[in-house]
Parts: C-alpha cells; structure tokens; sequence
C-alpha cells in the first residue's frame, strides 16, 4: 500500500466530516433553509441530467466497490 | 510540496470536492428555484388537480370540448392520431411501461453519462494504468444488468404486496 502524506487523510475526514455536519445542521431545522442530503437528490431528480448524474453517480460507485480488481471466486 | 504528491493527493481530492459541492449547490439552486415556482403555481391553480366528484381530472378529460377552442383559429390544433400514438410511445400512462421506460431512460443517461466522464478523466487528467476504460464499459454495464431484474422484481413486489423498502 502506498504511504500517503496524513494532510491528504485528514482532508478527507474533514469533507465527509463537514458533509454530516451539514446535513445535521439540516436535519435539526435549526435553519429551515437548508435543504437535508435527500431533499436536495429529490431536486436534482426531477430533472432528466440530474436523474443521469446520480445514477452515474452510483454506477461509479458499485464499481468500484463490486467489480474494479474482482475475479471470478474460482479464478486463479 | 513535490509535483506527484499534487497529481497524488490534491487533484484527486479537489475534483471530489469541486463535484460533491457542485452537486450540493445544483441541488440547492433547485430548491430554491422551484419552491416560488410551486406557490406562484398553487396561487394561479382555482382548485386541486385530484379533487375527487364530477369535477376530477377524469371528468374534465371526458368533458366535451367548448366550441369556442373547435373555431379558434388561434387555438392549437389537434394532434394526429399518428403524433398520439407517438405521444403514447414516447409517454405512456401510468403502470409498468412507464416505469420501464423510464429506468430505461436513467440507466442509459447514466451510463453515458459515466463513460463520458471517464473517456474524459482518462485522456485529459489521469491515464490510469491497466484495463481502466474496458473495465468502466464492461463493469458498469454488467452492473445494470444484474440490478435491473433486482430493481423490476423489488417494483413489482411493492406494487404486488403494499411492501416498502
């Protein structure tokens, strides 16, 4: 595995952590106007390119979770 | 800082934060856009699309159509049975064409959607090494292959059994 500085870890924590913390701020309707993460999918899926960028979205993500560097069970 | 752990380490996570905050502002923008589209929208409406009794949709569809829009030459005219019958194509009613179409319609989008970007990704930001582009192709339409009789079964369930996942 390659050994990667800690800054480009830590800034990964920090996007994911400032997206949740959005999303609760959201959530906690403390500001009602902000928009929570399935809200604003619901906004961007009314439109035919909003619905194509998702679902490229979770396309990309299956694959690279399910089928990137997978064999077959058997496959030597 | 060196030039690799650039193209390592910060390319990678700008793009992905350039995309979920482009994503988040487009959703916002939307929001914020149709929410005085719907109440200008309610305000002009005089009364509920799915009110129930002689005056529902169903009714009115089946209302003979005022002389006055028949000898209006400015009133639009009539679509042909064959532009109809396009239109029922393009558009069917409710119930599983619809719904087939439209996955069809997202998961082709999609698709394209992602080859494009990743043609792009690769020829323009990152060649990555090994079989990335054939993968992509090949991978993602396996993907929507295996998922799609997983997502019509599931529809089918729900709609079958008053299910909800």
């Amino acid at each position: 595995m390659a050994q990667h500085p800690v800054i480009g870890y830590f800034v990964w924590a920090l996007l994911f952590g400032a997206l949740f913390a959005w999303e609760g701020l959201a959530l906690s309707h403390l500001s009602g106007s902000v928009p929570t993460l399935s809200a604003t999918f619901r906004a961007i899926q009314r439109y035919p390119f909003g619905r194509w960028a998702l679902f490229a979205v979770w396309l990309w993500f299956g694959w690279h979770l399910f089928v990137r560097g997978w064999h077959f069970l058997l496959r030597a | 800082m060196s030039s690799s752990l650039i193209r390592q380490d910060l390319v990678p996570i700008v793009i992905g934060y350039a995309l979920l905050m482009g994503a988040l502002a487009l959703g916002l923008h939307l929001v914020r856009r149709s929410a005085p589209e719907s109440g200008t929208a309610e305000a002009r409406r005089p009364e509920p699309a799915h009110r129930p009794g002689p005056g529902g949709p169903r009714a009115r569809a089946l209302a003979p159509v005022p002389e006055a829009a028949l000898t209006d030459p400015g009133a639009a005219p009539a679509a042909s049975p064959a532009r109809r019958g396009l239109r029922a194509v393009i558009r069917p009613g409710p119930g599983w064409p619809r719904l087939i179409l439209h996955y069809l319609g997202t998961a082709v989008g999609g698709y394209l959607v992602l080859m494009i970007v990743i043609i792009l990704y690769y020829y323009l930001v990152a060649p990555v090494a090994g079989n990335f582009v054939q993968s992509a192709f090949t991978g993602c339409a396996m993907l929507i292959g295996l998922t799609a009789p997983v997502f019509l079964a599931a529809s089918w369930l729900a709609e079958r059994t008053g299910w909800r996942f």
